[in-house]
C-alpha cells in the first residue's frame, strides 16, 4: 500500500519537475546555445543586437561597423540631474566646451579660441564652426547659453563654482561674464554639470538627452541598461561603432564573470582584486591611469601625541605605502609621498624631503629618542605616565578599512595601543575631535585645479580640515593662489604650501588611487582617463 | 472572536476585510513616520551623500544651497507632514539623486521582483511538497533521512555565495546560462534556483511536521479501518488539511520577496526593488525609501488578509479565527 | 509517534552536548591560533594553504586559520544572542499584551504590525548608519527586526492559555495576574518558544553574513564578514572563501539538527506553525 502512495509522489514529483523545466523556458533545448557566444559582437543582450536595426533602416552602403557592450554606471545623462550628471559625458552622449587631457590639464573641447579680459570677469569664448546637436540643431553660443542657464538654474553646484552672472549669445561667440574673478571657470566648464544638452528638443518630461557626442541615447532602463545609437553626424568623425549597449554593474564579482565569460566588451570598475583575472591573462587587457584620489592619514593636532611633529613622523615611518599600493589595493595605487599626483605640476617626491620613508627599526628608535617608552613593562609605550593608546577611524571605501587594518597591526608593532572603527561617515567625529588618526580618501584634483582641496584641508577652518591644522604661512600663501590667474604661478604657490604641510608631517599621503578598465585584446578606442568621466568615444570598438 | 464560535457569513467576511483595510492607515502612518525619523537621525544627510558619491568638497555655501533647494533645512516635523500632505493627495515626489518620480521608479523596479518572486515561489512549492509528504510518509527510513539533510545543505549557506558559486559553476564553466539579465526567461533560472533552494530546505520540513501531524490524528485511523485506502485519505484529507500550512508559508514568502532580495538582485543584474531601496537608503534618497515603505505595508497587509481569508474558505473551523491572528 | 520517544531525547541531549562543546570551544579556540589573528604582513598576502598557514592567508597576509579561530566565539555568540535578544524582547511584550488583551493588546499588535511590515534591510542599514557598522549593530538591527515572531507566537498561546480550566482555576481562587503569569502561562507558553528559537540560530547566523555582503560588516574576525570580504577573491585565492564558508556551514547544519530535534522532544505533534524567516 504504502508503494502505491511512493510511486504516485515520484510521479507527482516528476510532474513536477516537468512543469518547472517548460515553466523556465527551454532548459534543455539551449545546451548548445552558449557556443554562439564566442563571437564578439553578441552581447547576451538580443535586444541591443544591431541586426533588427540594420534592417529598419535602410542604409545607402553596407555598415560593417560592430556593436559594443560596456558595463559601466547607469543613470541619467542630464547634466543638470545631480549626482551622476557624469553618466552623460562618460557615455560619448554630452560633451563639455572644455576638457582634461591625460594630466588634468584643461585643454579646449567644443571652442575654437577663449580670451578673459583684465579685470579677470569677463571670458570671450568663440565655439567650433559646423558642431551640431544629435538632433541636427547647430551648437552656437546661443545654444550653449541656453544649456548652462538651465544647468545652473536646476543645480546649486553648477551655479556656485561657475559663479555667471549673465551671458550673451552672438553667433559662435559666447561673452560670459562672473560674479566674481574666476579663475577655474575653465576648469568647471569640464565638469559635467557643464555638459551641453540641446535646450531646444528637451522633451515634455524635461529630462535632456540631446548632447554633441559621438552617440545618442535612444533607450534607457534605469539600472540595468543604456542603448546608444551612432550619431553619424559627428563633428569629429563617424563613431567606430554602429550601437553601444552599457549595462549596468550591480556586483562587482558577476560583472568580472561577464567579462570572463565574453557578454562584455569591457568593463569599469572591477574589483581590485579581479584584476588579476584579465591583467596578463590571454584575450583580455587592461588600460590603467593614475587619478588624484589620495588616500592618506590625517592627524588630530588638538591631541597629545598626534600633536608631536616626531610622533607623527614614527607614525609615517610605520606606513609601508609601497606594499599598500602594490599588495593592499592590489596594484590599484601608486605610492605617494606628495598631496597631488607627481603626473601633475603640483606634486612629486621633492616636495617632501621629510618624509620618512617605511622604516619599522627607525620608527621605534625615534619614538625612544623623544621620550615614548615602556616604563612600566605592560608592553604599551608610555610617556609623561600616559599609555600611547590611539583611534582611529575610517569609513568603508574599498582600500580604508583594509589600510587601517594594516596600520593598526604596524602601530601594535611599535607598542602602541591601537582601536580602529569603521564608521558610516567619519566628519561627524572628526569635527567633534574624537579620534587621533583619520585613513580618509579624497579627490585632490576635482577640476584639475588645487584649490578647493588646499582651501578646504590646508587653511585654517577649512571644511576637510579636520585635523584643525594652522598654518599662517599656508593661510597667506592659499589666499594668493586664490586670485591668481598665471598658471604656472599658481603651480609654484600649490607646491609651496605642499612643501610647508608636509615638511612636519601634518598629514601622511599614502597612495593615489589608480583606476582600470578591463577589456576584450581586440578592443580599441577606450582608455582609462585620470578622471572617469571619459570612457566611450568616437573611436571604441571592437575590432 | 473565539475559536469556537460558528461559521461567519459573508457580510461579516466582507466587515472583517473592511475592518482589516482600515486598519493600514494607522500602520502606514506609523511605519512612514518611523523610516522617516530613522533616516534623519542617521548622521548623513542626502546632499553630503550626493557630494560623496561625487567625491568632492564643495564649499558650505553650496551645501547650504542644495539642501535649500531639497528642503532639507526645514525642521523634521514639517518635512514628514509635507511628504504626507503630497502623499495624500496622490504625489510621491522626485528621487533626490536623479529627478526621477519615485512612482516611476517602483513602476520600473516591480517586473523583476514579480517575475523573480513568482518563479521561486512555484517552483519551491512545487519541489517542496512532494518532497514533504515523501519524509512525513516515509518518517524514520533513509529516504527521509536523506532528504532532511539535503534540505539542512540547501539552507546552510548565506546566498551569496549559492549565487556566486551557481554562476560561477553553472554560467562561466558549463556556460548553460547568461550571467547578464536578459528579457529571456532563460536569465531567470540562476536566480530563481539561488532563491527556491534554501526555501525549499526549509519548506520540506514544514511541510514533513504538518503532514505528520495530520497522520497522527484520529480521523486518518478512523477512515483507514472503514476500508478507504490509506493514499485516498492522504490525497482527500491530509494534504488538504496541510494545505493552511503551506499557505501559511507561501504568504510569508510571497511577503519578503515583494520586498525585494537586495544580494539576489545585485548579483544576477536583476534590478528590482531590494536594489532600488538598497541605493536608496546608502544616498539617504528619503523620497525613494518612503514610496518603498508604503509599497511593503500595503503589500504585507494585503497578504496577510488574503491569507486569513483562504484559510476561511479552506478550513471552515477556522473562520472565526479572524481577527485573533 | 504522539509520544515522545526515549531515541529523540537522546538525539537532543547529543545535539545539545555538541552545541554546548562547540561553544565553549569557541571561547577559547582564539588562544589556540598559531598566529595573531589580526597580525598583518603583506609580504605573506594570499598564501595558499600549506606548511605555516594551514589555511593559506587572506589579502592582508592574515593567517585564516587563526581568523577561523578567532572568528568562533564572535560568529557562535553573535547568532544566540540575536536570538535571546529578540526572543526576551517579543516574549516580554507578547505575554503582556496577550494576558491584557482590550485597548492594550490592539496597540500592541498595531505596533507589531508596523515592525512587520517595516522592511528589514531598511531597518538594518539605518541602524548600522546611526551607529555605526561593526557586529554588535549589526545584531542589533537584526534584532530589532525578529522580535516580532515571538510576539505574535507567544500571545497566541497566551490567548488561549487564557481560556484553559486551570488558568480560570486559579483566577478564581484569587492569585494575582503576575502570579499565574509566572506559575501557569509562562511554563506552558515557552516550549513553542524555545522550540522556534533553535530553529532561528541557523537563520541568525546567515543574517549576519548577510548584513556584511550589504557593506555593513564588522572588520574583526567574523565568519560571515571573512566570507563577504574575501569574494572578489573566489577564482584567484578560493581559500580565502573555502574555509570560512566551510565553518559556516557546518555549524549551521549543527543548528538546524539541534532546531529539529528539539523540536520532535518539546513540540512533538507539530503544533508549532510559527515559522522563523
Amino acid at each position: 500500500m504504502k508503494k502505491v502512495i511512493a510511486l504516485l509522489l515520484v510521479l507527482v514529483l516528476v510532474l513536477g519537475l516537468a512543469a518547472c523545466g517548460s515553466g523556465t523556458s527551454s532548459n534543455d533545448t539551449p545546451g548548445a546555445a552558449p557556443a554562439a557566444d564566442a563571437s564578439p559582437s553578441s552581447g547576451g543582450a538580443p535586444a541591443s543586437d544591431g541586426a533588427p536595426a540594420a534592417s529598419s533602416e535602410p542604409a545607402p552602403q553596407e555598415d560593417t561597423r560592430g556593436t559594443f557592450v560596456f558595463g559601466d554606471y547607469v543613470g541619467s545623462v542630464d547634466p543638470a540631474s545631480g549626482a551622476y550628471a557624469w553618466v552623460g559625458i562618460r557615455t560619448g552622449v554630452m560633451e563639455s566646451l572644455f576638457k582634461f587631457d591625460e594630466n588634468l590639464n584643461v585643454r579646449k573641447n567644443l571652442v575654437d579660441d577663449y580670451s578673459i579680459s583684465d579685470d579677470g570677469m569677463t571670458w570671450i569664448i568663440v565655439l567650433k564652426d559646423g558642431i551640431t546637436f544629435q538632433s541636427g540643431n547647430a551648437c552656437d553660443a546661443e545654444a550653449v547659453k541656453a544649456s548652462l542657464e538651465r544647468t545652473c538654474s536646476m543645480q546649486a553646484r553648477a551655479d556656485g563654482e561657475l559663479k555667471i552672472a549673465s551671458m550673451e549669445a552672438d553667433g559662435l561667440t559666447l561673452k560670459v561674464t562672473t560674479r566674481e574673478p574666476n579663475p577655474a571657470l575653465p576648469n568647471c566648464m569640464c565638469d559635467p554639470y557643464s555638459g551641453i544638452v540641446d535646450v531646444k528638443s528637451l522633451e515634455a518630461d524635461g529630462s535632456a538627452v540631446i548632447g554633441t557626442g559621438p552617440f545618442k541615447l535612444v533607450e534607457y532602463v534605469e539600472n540595468e541598461r543604456m542603448e546608444l545609437d551612432a550619431y553619424d553626424g559627428y563633428w569629429q568623425g563617424m563613431p567606430a561603432s554602429k550601437h553601444v549597449t552599457i549595462r549596468s554593474i550591480g556586483d562587482l564579482d558577476s560583472s568580472s564573470l561577464a567579462l570572463q565569460k565574453g557578454e562584455l566588451d569591457a568593463c569599469y570598475g572591477l574589483s581590485y582584486d579581479a584584476r588579476d583575472l584579465f591583467d596578463g591573462v590571454g584575450g583580455f587587457k587592461i588600460s590603467q591611469a593614475a587619478t588624484s584620489r589620495v588616500y592618506k592619514i590625517y592627524f588630530n593636532h588638538e591631541h597629545e601625541f598626534t600633536g608631536d611633529p616626531n610622533f607623527r613622523k614614527a607614525v609615517c615611518m610605520a606606513v609601508d605605502r609601497v606594499n599598500y599600493a602594490a599588495v593592499l589595493v592590489n596594484g590599484a595605487g601608486t605610492a605617494t609621498k606628495s598631496t597631488f599626483p607627481a603626473a601633475t605640476a603640483f606634486g612629486g617626491d621633492e616636495l617632501a624631503p621629510n618624509v620618512p620613508d617605511f622604516d619599522m627599526e627607525g620608527a621605534k628608535a625615534l619614538l625612544a629618542e623623544n621620550g615614548y617608552v615602556d616604563s612600566d613593562g605592560d608592553g604599551i609605550l608610555d610617556k609623561d605616565g600616559k599609555p600611547v593608546s590611539l583611534q582611529i577611524i575610517t569609513y568603508g571605501r574599498t582600500g580604508l578599512p583594509q589600510s587601517s587594518q594594516a596600520l593598526q597591526s604596524a602601530l601594535r608593532q611599535l607598542g602602541m595601543d591601537v582601536s580602529f572603527e569603521q564608521l558610516d561617515s567619519t566628519e561627524e567625529r572628526a569635527n567633534a575631535g574624537a579620534y587621533d588618526l583619520s585613513v580618509y580618501a579624497e579627490v585632490t584634483l576635482p577640476t584639475g585645479d588645487p584649490y578647493s582641496y588646499i582651501m578646504n584641508n590646508y587653511k585654517t577652518g577649512g571644511t576637510q580640515n579636520f585635523g584643525k591644522f594652522s598654518d599662517p604661512q599656508v593661510d597667506r600663501l592659499a589666499d594668493e593662489l586664490a586670485a591668481e590667474f598665471d598658471s604656472a604661478k599658481r603651480a609654484e604657490l600649490a607646491r609651496e604650501i605642499d612643501t610647508l604641510v608636509l615638511a612636519e608631517n601634518h598629514v601622511c599621503n599614502m597612495y593615489h588611487l589608480n583606476m582600470y578598465m578591463a577589456m576584450k585584446d581586440t578592443v580599441e578606442g577606450l582608455v582609462q582617463s585620470p578622471v572617469d568621466y571619459y570612457h566611450i568615444t568616437y573611436l571604441t570598438c571592437v575590432k | 472572536m473565539s475559536k469556537s464560535s460558528p461559521r461567519l457569513g459573508q457580510g461579516a467576511v466582507l466587515r472583517y476585510v473592511l475592518r482589516r483595510l482600515l486598519s493600514l492607515i494607522p500602520v502606514l502612518l506609523g511605519v512612514t513616520l518611523l523610516t522617516y525619523a530613522l533616516m534623519y537621525i542617521s548622521p548623513k544627510d542626502p546632499v553630503e551623500m550626493m557630494l560623496q558619491a561625487q567625491g568632492t568638497a564643495p564649499s558650505r555655501e553650496v551645501v547650504d544651497a542644495m539642501r535649500h533647494q531639497l528642503g532639507l533645512d526645514r525642521p523634521f516635523v514639517i518635512q514628514y507632514l509635507d511628504w504626507l500632505w503630497r502623499f495624500i493627495r496622490g504625489d510621491m515626489g522626485v528621487s533626490y539623486v536623479d529627478g526621477i518620480s519615485v512612482a516611476g521608479k517602483l513602476l520600473t523596479a516591480l517586473p523583476n521582483t514579480l517575475k523573480l518572486a513568482a518563479s521561486s515561489v512555484i517552483v519551491t512549492v512545487v519541489f517542496s511538497v512532494p518532497l514533504g509528504i515523501l519524509t512525513a510518509v516515509y518518517q524514520g527510513r533513509p529516504v527521509d533521512a536523506v532528504i532532511r539533510f539535503l534540505s539542512f545543505i540547501g539552507n546552510s549557506l548565506p546566498n551569496f555565495v549559492v549565487s556566486l558559486l551557481l554562476l560561477y559553476f553553472f554560467a562561466l564553466k558549463l556556460g548553460w546560462f547568461p550571467i547578464l539579465s536578459s528579457r529571456s526567461l532563460i536569465s531567470l533560472v540562476l536566480p530563481t534556483l539561488a532563491l527556491a533552494i534554501p526555501m525549499t530546505g526549509k519548506y520540506v520540513r514544514q511541510v514533513r511536521a504538518a503532514v505528520l501531524e495530520q497522520l497522527g490524528r484520529p480521523y486518518v485511523d478512523g477512515a483507514v479501518s472503514r476500508g478507504l485506502k490509506t493514499r485516498t485519505v492522504l490525497f482527500r484529507d491530509v494534504l488538504r488539511n496541510a494545505m493552511i500550512t503551506i499557505v501559511t508559508l507561501m504568504s510569508m514568502s510571497i511577503g519578503s520577496l515583494l520586498g525585494g532580495t537586495a544580494a539576489i538582485e545585485m548579483i544576477f543584474v536583476l534590478p528590482g526593488l531590494g536594489y532600488m531601496v538598497t541605493s536608496a537608503v546608502t544616498a539617504r534618497d528619503y523620497p525613494v525609501i518612503q514610496g518603498f515603505v508604503v509599497w511593503m505595508s500595503v503589500i504585507y497587509l494585503v497578504i496577510n488578509l488574503l491569507t486569513d481569508v483562504s484559510y476561511y474558505y479552506m478550513d471552515p473551523r477556522v473562520s472565526a479565527g479572524m481577527g485573533v491572528e | 509517534m504522539m509520544g515522545v520517544s526515549s531515541g529523540a531525547k537522546r538525539k537532543m541531549a547529543v545535539y545539545l552536548a555538541i552545541f554546548i562543546a562547540l561553544c565553549i570551544f569557541s571561547l577559547v579556540s582564539g588562544r589556540l591560533a598559531p598566529h595573531d589573528a589580526e597580525f598583518v604582513d603583506l609580504l605573506a598576502a594570499k598564501r595558499a594553504p600549506g606548511g605555516e598557514y594551514p589555511m593559506g592567508t587572506d589579502w592582508l597576509g592574515r593567517c585564516i586559520w587563526s581568523r577561523i579561530l578567532a572568528g568562533a566565539s564572535s560568529s557562535i555568540f553573535a547568532s544566540l544572542v540575536i536570538v535571546v535578544l529578540s526572543m526576551l524582547v517579543g516574549c516580554a511584550i507578547g505575554i503582556v499584551s496577550g494576558y491584557a488583551g482590550g485597548a492594550v493588546d490592539e496597540v500592541v499588535m498595531r505596533i507589531v504590525d508596523i515592525f512587520l511590515a517595516f522592511p528589514g534591510i531598511v531597518l538594518s542599514i539605518a541602524v548600522a548608519g546611526m551607529l555605526g557598522p561593526g557586529l554588535k549593530n549589526g545584531i542589533l538591527a537584526l534584532a530589532a527586526t525578529s522580535w516580532t515572531q515571538y510576539a505574535r507566537l507567544i500571545r497566541s498561546y497566551v490567548l488561549s492559555l487564557r481560556q484553559e480550566n486551570f488558568v480560570k482555576a486559579a483566577r478564581l481562587n484569587g492569585q494575582s495576574g503576575l502570579s499565574i503569569l509566572a506559575r501557569h502561562i509562562f511554563p506552558n507558553a515557552i516550549r513553542p518558544v524555545v522550540v522556534t528559537g533553535t530553529l532561528h540560530l541557523s537563520g541568525a547566523m546567515l543574517s549576519i553574513s548577510g548584513l556584511s555582503f550589504l557593506g555593513l560588516s564588522s572588520s574583526s574576525a567574523e565568519w560571515g564578514s571573512m566570507l563577504s570580504e574575501g569574494r572578489s577573491l573566489m577564482q584567484q585565492c578560493p581559500w580565502v572563501v573555502l574555509y570560512p564558508a566551510i565553518a559556516i556551514f557546518l555549524v549551521t547544519i549543527l543548528f538546524n539538527l539541534l532546531g529539529d530535534s528539539v523540536r520532535d522532544v518539546l513540540d512533538p505533534n507539530g503544533k508549532n506553525k510559527v515559522l522563523n524567516d
